[in-house]
């Protein structure tokens, strides 16, 4: 069997065993240090760090006051919780992290039916730990009417459009996640994409293209399918088409069953995979046809009581400062709301193309018509495929 | 004698190593066979005696075929079953033997009934159940266990173990059985028991017999002839007789219990008897030498504790092997008292009979004799060859106990 | 009175039931934390299914969850799937493993030296790592063991495709031949030999032997092994959600993970209601076997070992080396190498621009970095605490009456019976019963506390059997050398389980470090451990990146062993030289070589 202490002479002896439980001792502090719930990255004392600021005065004043507060209250992070696999936004809080040294976003995946019965287990643990809740437009507005939230504007959101807002500034979209059409390049030239939604019903489609299942906790296509159907390009018959001809998938898997091969088309696409996938060399493509495009907000709100109000502030006005929206662009292949907010790769610049994409009711109409349509959809979809 | 006959068994320059290919030296792997030569008459109850790791046990195995020989011959009543130069073995369940083991080995998921008829059904192909459940009765009332056929091996006894194994070994009506020491689990008086059970199951069955044991009473009391080993060879072989009363080196004297050795040098002889003058000793000792030993060459005197016979007062004038003696603590054997003496400088064992000793004082403490002195029948010492150059008494504990340690 | 009592006598009150002396608080805490760790969060499941609300909340009492959870038309095929999946997928796993364990054990098959130590690696392997392995080598798209044999054979359409029915079960045999076949090699290799001889003597030959002796002898510990693997089967998660989504699908496991993590609001009455069918099924499966096996106790009495002559193939050798090397190849090397090569593939189906680039990337992310420290640490954690749980149960198992220490060991075995989701959830809910407790509630102690009730099991084991080797004799002797109870058990038997004890904190840390259900279902902020790491980055579609990093997790173990490795043979050689010093110095001193004493059991 294997001993650990060794036994030599006796002096070298102590000195070896005490060698040993120092590096022991060591490896498990190092390794306790980066465990639990708001380590401190940088940790140090509250003096003045050079926190980098955009935008108009209002806005940076606002960021550098929060900033202040921030750090001499001792809140190092903010707890944000999102409906997003981690993966893709770790590069949008380096960011934020890089402007604000000091401070650390620690981000958790939670779906949107979890959310609140998260927040509602930390109050009645005693025991609060999320500060900001970032959810896409079909939940946000339900969670912001239950007050979940703190009412709070941040300056840098002067100019948004009111459909990025709720009415009582509980909650504020910073950014939309976008979809697309996403191809593989080997098996489809990009001359041969279906331009309209009846296209794709062809037989020459048919089996070759894949949607997230409606109905379901990502509400992805639900928000496609709410917009076509209040532009009155779908409707009953041609859904009930769409699911004999394609597949179902799960949230991200679409773009990445094109990639792989599987499949050809992934209408309603998610662009940041596509980017993400297409960098390190995979056959895919996306291109912005309006019929299968949609943008999905995704808002941001702080949560009333939340153990680092400050910092969760500061986070939520960054991502609408410019700096915060660019990173959002470049960082995350996200859409800023901003009016002036740089686009992602491959989305349409110019206004003239964004003009043809359809747009999307307002957030309570479009909750409105989520629940409206989710038992036809329900009909439709989650039954057996029609011969 | 030749084993051309029957059911006798010959080994031929048997040799077994467990490190392979590596050539045994004196201080041998533990079981390793080193050259052994031996011819079993038929119907014979031969047993093979010796400390543990002497390689008797292997031998057996060879025997049985349950271990292949490295070289030599082995062959079973005239014909060959192992011959590696020859390139042939002959498997054990080809070959006509039953084996107790000293753990029983019975199987534990069949009856004893199943036990003892696995052989009947493999070896004896074709019987009725009738003749089947005939056989077993027979066997098992033999042993003197009829009425347990339906019991399972976990629900009987030690002793009761044994005597399965014992039935299943016989059933088959072998021409050889094997025993690798099947008494050494049990207690004292089981084994007493047991052990005339063996010899008698051994004359009712016929045939020969091959005993594996280190308890050198067992020996003494079952075999015809003794074949004592050491470190994969052959010591002394001869009948219990001569064993016991007469070892033909130091090994074997002390294994059967001499437990006083003296060296020194054969003065002179007459036909067996001779004269013996020990190191450091004035005069000397009359015993017995065999023929092979000359006038003047070394060797070692060996004689019981109990043959040393201590007297109080002085020796008498002539008379053969008194020596003046001082006694010194005392011990109670049961039978008799041992006392160590000091004879000629040298520490001794001796004995005292019991009514020599009349029980006043401590045991413990040297008596209160003025005078005392020794005395030796020249027919109980005997003398034995010098060790070969090389083999001092010094290594050969070493060994012997490096052996003890390591045997399981 | 003082007068009469000799010094430094104790003064005994009259034996008493409930006296301080019979039940010293160290026994009375391991007791109730045992109680709480293993029996607690399964009664407060069983509570669970019956509330109406989230754990810790204010609900209702209701039935719904036990009458609407068997109705619905998912859980009864997840169900399905499970008892299939889990009963044939054993079957196969347990022939191969007899098999392997028959030729590694009993026969002179070469490559036999390799089978074990290849079978500790892949039992080592965490399921996720070989999930993804397959995934990568058999996906019908992308998988390079079809591309292999594509461009090899020329032929258009994949040979493989592992997302499916066939290849999940095929998938899940090869690594449940590990588990069995590590449960079987301690029988084989305790088969008494001379059974085995005694059986040849009478006539039998070698595989009428093996056949008619050794198989029957080996029945208990065969049932012991197929219950094993049904369990383990049944608890089957990481498998299937990694290669059974493209067909959806669903087994026990994930269903419960649905219920919870799928549905809105989350479910946890389903969760519990379905957890405990779960359970109620392997304690029916248990007590059949012991009803089976009945009062026929196997108990071989120890004889001299003869050396266990291993069966002479002949001409079935190479054949037999052949089938050998197959399975070794197709479990342990392939789905590594798997991992390892996909690694430096940029994207899964390119085979051009291999680099290091996902290691750089990856080694970036301030969370890999943070997931490797939470990682390490949880592990370690857990695993100590596990450890030093196991030791004290077997230590007082020793010391309790057979019934009770049977009784304890039992109740240890608990949490074998539940998938990681199960026991995430159970343990849950019985943290936020307990009014103090409330607060750990998502965070990282709960995380910790769930992933050491999950552990536990395999380290009583290995703590049982390290125990079991020591004679109370040892620590008998410490006492009356002038030792207290405590100071003996530190000196005697902590020392002497040393190496046991770490070797099962490594192994524990090893489980651990590899689960993914815990992680998924309790979620705290920051805590991110590689498996979830591993899992977000491959269900984004970052397939390169998850196998980078576990490549590192495997060299991050592969690294801690082999400095428990080099410490241990240096110890060794130390602990040569002293005693060759020893010897030298004791010879020194009378001229005579000492006798060797016995070889110390290594």
């Amino acid at each position: 069997m294997r001993r650990f202490f060794s036994s030599g002479l006796p002096h070298a002896d102590a000195d070896r065993r005490r060698l040993l439980r120092a590096s022991l001792a060591g490896a498990a502090g190092w390794a306790l240090a980066g465990c639990g719930t708001g380590s401190d990255g940088a940790g140090q004392g509250a003096t003045a760090f050079a926190a980098t600021l955009s935008g108009n005065a209002a806005t940076r004043d606002e960021l550098a006051g929060l900033y202040r507060e921030a750090r001499q209250g001792g809140q190092h992070t903010a707890v944000v919780y999102g409906a997003a696999v981690d993966a893709e936004w770790e590069p949008l809080w380096l960011a934020f992290q890089a402007d604000f040294p000091g401070l650390r976003v620690i981000y958790m995946h939670v779906s949107p039916t979890q959310v609140m019965s998260r927040i509602d287990a930390e109050r009645q643990a005693g025991n609060r730990m999320g500060d900001l809740l970032m959810q896409p437009v079909n939940v946000l507005p339900l969670i912001a009417r239950r007050g979940y939230f703190e009412p709070w504007r941040p300056a840098s959101a002067e100019g948004l459009a009111d459909e990025y807002r709720d009415e009582a500034d509980r909650a504020h979209y910073p950014f939309s996640k976008v979809f697309g059409l996403a191809y593989n390049t080997q098996q489809v030239e990009a001359d041969a994409l279906p331009q309209h939604f009846d296209e794709v019903l062809a037989p020459a489609w048919q089996g070759r293209f894949s949607y997230i299942k409606p109905v379901t906790a990502v509400g992805t296509t639900d928000v496609a399918f709410a917009t076509l159907l209040r532009d009155g390009v779908v409707d009953l018959p041609r859904l009930q088409a769409l699911h004999r001809a394609g597949l179902f998938t799960g949230p991200d898997a679409g773009v990445t069953y094109v990639s792989q091969g599987r499949l050809a088309l992934n209408p309603w696409g998610y662009l940041a995979v596509v980017v993400r996938q297409r960098a390190l060399g995979a056959p895919v493509a996306i291109r912005f046809v309006p019929d299968f495009s949609v943008n999905v907000p995704f808002g941001f709100g702080v949560v009333g009581g939340a153990p680092h109000p400050a910092s969760a502030r500061l986070l939520k006005s960054w991502l609408f400062s410019p700096r915060g929206q660019a990173a959002v662009a470049q960082q995350a292949y996200q859409l800023g709301t901003m009016p002036d907010a740089p686009p992602p790769p491959f989305y349409p610049d110019n206004a003239a193309e964004r003009e043809r994409l359809h747009r999307r009711p307002p957030p309570d109409a479009l909750v409105a018509d989520l629940e409206a349509q989710r038992g036809m959809l329900r009909d439709i979809f989650f039954r057996p495929k029609p011969t | 004698m030749t084993a051309s006959n029957g059911s006798g068994v010959s080994l031929q320059g048997l040799r077994k190593y467990f490190a392979a290919g590596k050539r045994v030296t004196t201080a041998p792997k533990r079981g390793a066979i080193d050259g052994l030569d031996l011819e079993i008459a038929d119907g014979e109850f031969f047993v093979l005696l010796g400390p543990s790791g002497c390689g008797k046990t292997t031998t057996l195995r060879c025997i049985a075929g349950l271990e292949e020989p490295s070289a030599g011959r082995i062959a079973l009543g005239g014909g060959v079953v192992a011959d590696p130069a020859a390139g042939l073995f002959v498997p054990p369940e080809k070959r006509a033997i039953g084996m107790v083991f000293q753990s029983y080995a019975l199987w534990p998921h069949m009856s004893v009934f199943d036990n003892v008829a696995y052989p009947l059904r493999h070896r004896r192909k074709g019987l009725s159940r009738e003749q089947l459940a005939r056989e077993v009765g027979a066997a098992l009332a033999l042993v003197g266990l009829d009425g347990l056929e339906g019991r399972g091996p976990a629900e009987l006894s030690g002793g009761q173990q044994q005597r399965v194994a014992l039935a299943r070994a016989v059933v088959a009506r072998p021409s050889l059985l094997l025993f690798d020491e099947p008494l050494s689990n049990l207690d004292a008086q089981l084994r007493q028991r047991l052990r005339q059970d063996l010899r008698r199951v051994h004359e009712e069955a016929g045939g020969t017999s091959i005993y594996v044991t280190h308890d050198q009473a067992e020996a003494l009391a079952l075999a015809d002839r003794v074949a004592v080993m050491r470190l994969g060879r052959l010591e002394q072989l001869g009948t219990p007789t001569e064993i016991f009363l007469s070892p033909a080196t130091r090994f074997v004297a002390e294994f059967v219990g001499f437990d006083n050795l003296l060296p020194g040098r054969l003065t002179g002889r007459e036909g067996e008897r001779a004269s013996f003058l020990p190191d450091g000793w004035s005069r000397e000792v009359s015993g017995r030498a065999p023929a092979a030993l000359a006038v003047g060459q070394r060797g070692l005197l060996a004689f019981r504790s109990a043959n040393l016979r201590l007297h109080a007062g002085a020796a008498g004038e002539g008379a053969a092997n008194a020596f003046a003696a001082r006694a010194g603590a005392i011990a109670y054997l049961g039978e008799r008292f041992q006392a160590e003496v000091a004879v000629e400088g040298q520490r001794l064992l001796a004995s005292l009979p019991l009514a020599a000793w009349d029980g006043r004082g401590d045991l413990h403490h040297p008596p209160a004799w003025h005078e005392a002195h020794v005395t030796l029948a020249p027919g109980d010492a005997v003398i034995l060859p010098a060790e070969e150059a090389g083999t001092d008494s010094a290594t050969t504990d070493t060994v012997a106990a490096g052996a003890a340690a390591e045997a399981v | 009175m003082s007068a009469d009592f000799p010094a430094g006598a104790l003064r005994r009150p009259p034996p008493d039931f409930l006296s301080p002396r019979r039940w010293p608080y160290a026994r009375l805490a391991l007791y109730a934390a045992l109680f709480f760790i293993l029996v607690w969060p399964v009664l407060m499941l069983v509570v669970g299914s019956f509330r109406s609300a989230a754990p810790g909340f204010d609900g209702a009492w209701t039935l719904a969850a036990w009458s609407g959870t068997f109705d619905s038309p998912g859980t009864g095929r997840a169900m399905g799937n499970s008892l299939v999946l889990s009963l044939v997928s054993t079957l196969a796993a347990t022939l191969i493993a007899a098999g392997l364990a028959f030729l590694s054990e009993r026969t002179d098959v070469p490559l036999r030296r390799g089978v074990t130590p290849c079978l500790m690696l892949m039992f080592a392997t965490p399921a996720l790592f070989y999930a993804l392995g397959y995934a990568m080598l058999g996906n019908a798209y992308t998988g390079s063991a079809n591309k292999l044999l594509q461009t090899l054979f020329g032929t258009g359409a994949a040979w493989f495709d592992v997302e499916t029915w066939t290849g999940l079960i095929t998938v899940m045999v090869l690594k449940k031949a590990s588990i069995i076949y590590l449960f079987l090699i301690g029988p084989f290799r305790a088969l008494d030999p001379s059974h085995h001889d005694a059986s040849l003597v009478s006539g039998v030959g070698q595989l009428g032997t093996f056949f008619r002796i050794d198989l029957p002898t080996l029945t208990p510990a065969i049932t012991g092994a197929v219950l094993l693997g049904v369990v383990a089967g049944l608890q089957a998660f990481d498998m299937v959600l990694i290669l059974g989504w493209p067909q959806d699908i669903d087994v026990v496991a994930t269903r419960i993970m649905s219920f919870i993590n799928g549905a809105a609001p989350p479910d946890y009455a389903r969760a519990s209601v379905l957890s405990i069918a779960l359970l109620a099924v392997v304690a029916l499966l248990c007590i059949l076997q012991s009803r089976l096996l009945g009062r026929r106790s196997f108990v071989t009495v120890a004889g001299k070992s003869g050396g266990g002559r291993r069966i002479r193939l002949g001409r079935a050798r190479w054949p037999l080396a052949a089938l050998v090397g197959l399975y070794l190849f197709l479990a342990a090397i392939l789905p590594i190498g798997s991992v390892v090569f996909s690694s430096f593939q940029p994207f899964p189906g390119l085979y051009e621009g291999y680099s290091l680039q996902h290691y750089r990337n990856i080694l970036a992310l301030p969370r890999v970095v943070d997931a490797i420290q939470t990682t390490f640490a949880v592990a370690l954690l857990s695993g100590f605490a596990a450890m030093a749980l196991a030791v004290s149960v077997a230590l007082l198992a020793r010391a309790l009456p057979p019934r009770r220490a049977a009784l304890l060991r039992f109740v240890s075995l608990i949490p074998l019976a539940m998938p990681g989701v199960v026991t995430a959830l159970a343990v849950s809910w019985a943290v936020v019963s307990v009014p103090g407790l409330k607060q750990l509630y998502g965070t990282f102690w709960l995380v910790t506390l769930a992933l050491v009730v999950v552990v536990t099991p395999f380290a009583i084991q290995v703590a049982n059997a390290a125990v079991t080797q020591l004679s109370p004799e040892l620590q008998e002797a410490a006492r009356i050398a002038g030792a207290s109870p405590f100071r003996a058990a530190i000196d005697v038997v902590l020392r002497l389980i040393a190496p046991s004890f770490l070797a099962g904190w490594f192994m524990a840390a090893v489980i651990v470090s590899g689960n993914l259900e815990v992680p998924l279902l309790l979620r705290a902020p920051g805590l991110n451990p590689i498996s979830s790491v591993v899992y977000s980055l491959y269900s984004s579609g970052d397939f390169s990146a998850a196998s980078a990093l576990l490549v590192i997790l495997l060299l991050a173990k592969a690294a801690i062993w082999g400095i428990a490795w080099a410490g241990y043979r240096a110890w060794v050689a130390v602990r040569g030289q002293r005693r060759r010093r020893l010897l030298g110095a004791l010879a020194g001193d009378s001229g005579v070589p000492p006798s060797r004493p016995a070889a110390a059991s290594a």
